[in-house]
């Protein structure tokens, strides 16, 4: 069973904890930018909403669920609680390389489900604005415009915001009645 | 299928198909057989009887064992028919506090799971044990792993 976040994800955590509560005390202030997680996936950088972020942890032990489409990695106990785990680049498509020492597992919340998302690394939070996200996104694999949000540039590359609600949408989230 | 109002425990008689660790509530578990065909335990006393049996293995999209001399069967009571699952290897007999580890699927697997059966997940010492409801029998769908007609 994970134990409370620690490594890399706490020092990502503080930050973004602290940076929430910046933003409480000038609520005042309205600002443009919105922060995202940057992460890996083979050799390209994506973003995922700070706002949908619950916490990065190690990969944990996977518990492997038969008879599921191949992304599902499968469910851990999270501190009691049940979550399925996705593997990102098998549902975008991309191919899949030697699993390294920096995989993570970022949990997320959306629609008021928690998910582990399973990626290459982690890396630092960005502040990007609306108009930031004015490129195209990697159309890797098979993945569909609908999983992401756009891609800004960032230092020599890209950054592909991905999104949650088109991610969820596609797996069928919002029909679930259970 | 657990009773909140008479027990806070749960038998589960675990059981290996692959790499995957399965539970099944104990109380379904009509008979036990090894690949002989000779009972380790009865709960129902049944004689000889048409045994429908489903390869569990071809249910988790596993290719077939080739030793199948070694494999053992669950039979259960499906609404008035017996029908035989065949795992790889009976595990242990487990008792589960029904409120601190039981819980039902998370959202996304319930979605996207193909074998209906699969309505839970267990905690037991390090592990977490998939729940299966053997007497479920869905609706309008193949199937999957179905061998044959057998005597037991």
């Amino acid at each position: 069973m994970p134990d409370s976040p620690t490594g890399p994800g706490k020092k990502i955590l503080d930050q973004v904890r602290r940076t929430q509560q910046n933003q409480l005390a000038s609520e005042t202030i309205e600002s443009p930018h919105q922060q995202y997680l940057s992460f890996l996936l083979n050799e390209d950088w994506y973003g995922l909403s700070v706002y949908d972020l619950v916490e990065v942890l190690p990969p944990p032990k996977i518990t492997r669920v038969p008879s599921v489409p191949d992304h599902i990695l499968g469910v851990i106990n999270l501190r009691g609680e049940v979550l399925s785990t996705i593997d990102l680049k098998s549902f975008f498509g991309l191919p899949q390389g030697e699993p390294t020492e920096d995989q993570a597992l970022i949990v997320v919340e959306h629609a008021g489900m928690r998910t582990g998302l399973l990626v290459d690394d982690i890396g630092d939070l960005v502040n990007l604005a609306p108009e930031d996200l004015n490129e195209e996104p990697l159309l890797a694999g098979t993945s569909e415009r609908v999983f992401f949000e756009g891609a800004a540039t960032w230092g020599e590359g890209f950054l592909t915001v991905i999104s949650l609600e088109g991610i969820f949408q596609a797996e069928g989230m919002y029909s679930y009645q259970g | 299928m657990v009773d909140s109002s008479e027990a806070a425990t749960l038998a589960i008689l675990t059981f290996w198909v692959g790499p995957f660790l399965l539970g099944v509530e104990a109380d379904q578990i009509a008979q036990l057989t090894r690949p002989s065909g000779q009972r380790l335990s009865t709960h129902i006393s049944a004689g000889a009887s048409d045994l429908k049996v489903m390869d569990l293995r071809s249910t988790c999209g596993l290719p077939r064992e080739t030793d199948e001399e070694q494999r053992q069967l669950l039979v259960v009571d499906q609404a008035g028919e017996k029908v035989g699952y065949r795992v790889d290897q009976v595990g242990e007999l487990i008792t589960i506090d029904t409120a601190m580890y039981i819980w039902p699927l998370p959202p996304l697997l319930e979605i996207q799971k193909r074998w209906r059966q699969l309505w839970g997940v267990c905690q037991w010492e390090n592990e977490l044990v998939l729940l299966v409801d053997l007497q479920y029998q869905p609706q309008n769908e193949p199937k999957e792993g179905y061998i044959s007609n057998e005597w037991t």
